[in-house]
């Protein structure tokens, strides 16, 4: 909660619209915004059980605001989310060479998506952060591919015509639940941690990177599939 | 892990959004088709949802949030349909490449026994296509002037190095020269992609060759 509440405190309104009154006090983690009805949580399975989500001190329940937003349409709770996000999505789209103009209205635009997707998104399967790490994500690749029409959409592979067996994706994103995001990258050694992050912050492909660190490309895959391995280990779950 | 999955690399690309379409359009169909694929993608974008929340935030004032708030109840873009589901040959292709392709296949024959199906896509590099070999046929031997991929829809295919089967990635680098030989007891349909023009290396195969160039 205290990003959120340091980031208010620097707001200097200089009219209160409906939302903004409406928003929430949270004294707490374990408060919940004012306008979110005990209901939710049944639509947010995970969030109120202690091994499954439940922030740490100082960090607001992101995905019961997204849930809020979802159910309730809930203003308050969507200013909250956006005083988090929008600027890391900025900050994200600025680290990859983008006009910091353009940042800006990309991530604008991006949050518009969250508001309109909110109920596509399903805490079972990502954290709130990852949710809307692949909004930015998305956005990002839009701008990229500005005029042509792409036939790609990232998420697509979801969606079964055919059923398949053995979900271990579910695993996987339950996974993120229980294990705290923000020491997931701690969890890789730092020459993979380096390379996982110029391509998600540089937006680098892994031979950009290999040219850019002067590495055989083959060191660098092996990096990335190390990472990977820990970062599968790290999410849990029962993989062959 | 999947014997045959997408290796680390490529799918970091994808998560990423640097995949080039061709590759994109392997790495998401394979993850239709191989829940331990889709496990990866997931790790690697919790990677990018971690990434995103430990970023110092950028400066963004009052405005930009009012402006947003402004415009929250105006009627947005339909999102894309979903894809409707295609049948080539009896299977039904994974989501991914039912977008792809659309409606508009149409088989031509490539070789005696192997047929091929292009997909059009912005990519651009790749030479995007579906290919069925016809039971117990072959495509002839090749080189590659870059990376090919083969993904295994139906059926399945031997090359000399391994064997692949539905949900199977073959990767073909510049060096590899591999002649993939369909099961005797069924056709094999694929996705394949290829960077760069692919050669010919038998004897008679070799006249293919100028209709490759693309």
């Amino acid at each position: 909660m205290i990003a959120a509440l340091r980031a208010t405190a620097t707001f200097k309104p200089h009219r209160e619209p409906a939302w903004r009154v409406m928003m929430p006090v949270m004294t707490d983690n374990r408060a919940k915004p004012a306008t979110v009805e005990p209901g939710v949580d049944a639509a947010t399975p995970g969030a109120g059980t202690p091994d499954a989500g439940t922030p740490d001190a100082g960090t607001p329940d992101w995905a019961g605001l997204i849930g809020a937003v979802a159910v309730h349409r809930d203003k308050a709770a969507f200013a909250l989310l956006f005083r988090h996000f929008a600027p890391r999505m900025k900050a994200f789209l600025m680290r990859a060479g983008t006009d910091v103009d353009v940042a800006q209205e990309v991530a604008q635009d991006a949050m518009i998506s969250v508001w309109r997707k909110a109920a596509s998104f399903d805490p079972a399967r990502a954290s709130a952060s990852t949710w809307i790490f692949t909004i930015a994500r998305n956005r990002r690749i839009d701008l990229l591919r500005r005029g042509a029409s792409s036939r790609i959409e990232p998420e697509d592979y979801a969606i079964a015509f055919v059923e398949e067996p053995a979900p271990a994706d579910r695993v996987a994103f339950a996974g993120q639940a229980r294990v705290r995001l923000a020491g997931l990258m701690t969890t890789l050694a730092a020459d993979q941690a380096e390379v996982v992050r110029m391509a998600f912050y540089e937006d680098k492909s892994h031979s950009a990177i290999a040219e850019e660190l002067s590495l055989p490309l083959g060191t660098v895959k092996s990096r990335i599939r190390l990472a990977l391995t820990r970062l599968r280990e790290s999410l849990g779950g029962d993989y062959r | 892990m999947t014997r045959h999955a997408a290796p680390g690399e490529m799918l970091l690309d994808y998560v990423a959004g640097t995949l080039p379409e061709g590759p994109a359009l392997i790495v998401a169909t394979q993850a239709a088709l191989v829940a331990d694929v889709r496990a990866s993608i997931a790790a690697l974008t919790a990677a990018g949802g971690a990434l995103l929340d430990a970023l110092p935030p950028a400066a963004l004032d009052e405005a930009a949030l009012d402006a947003v708030m402004a415009r929250l109840d105006e009627a947005g873009p339909a999102d894309a349909a979903p894809p409707r589901p295609v049948v080539v040959d009896g299977v039904t292709l994974p989501a991914p490449l039912a977008r792809a392709l659309g409606d508009r296949g149409g088989w031509r024959g490539f070789w005696p026994g192997v047929r091929e199906m292009a997909i059009p896509l912005a990519d651009g590099v790749h030479r995007v296509a579906l290919m069925r070999i016809a039971a117990g046929r072959s495509i002839p031997a090749h080189r590659h002037g870059g990376v090919e991929y083969t993904l295994v829809l139906d059926g399945g295919f031997v090359d000399g190095r391994g064997r692949y089967e539905r949900g199977d990635l073959c990767v073909a680098t510049p060096e590899t020269e591999h002649r993939p030989v369909a099961d005797a007891h069924g056709a094999c349909l694929c996705l394949a992609v290829s960077q760069a023009p692919i050669a010919m290396t038998g004897p008679l195969a070799r006249l293919l060759n100028p209709f490759l160039r693309r």
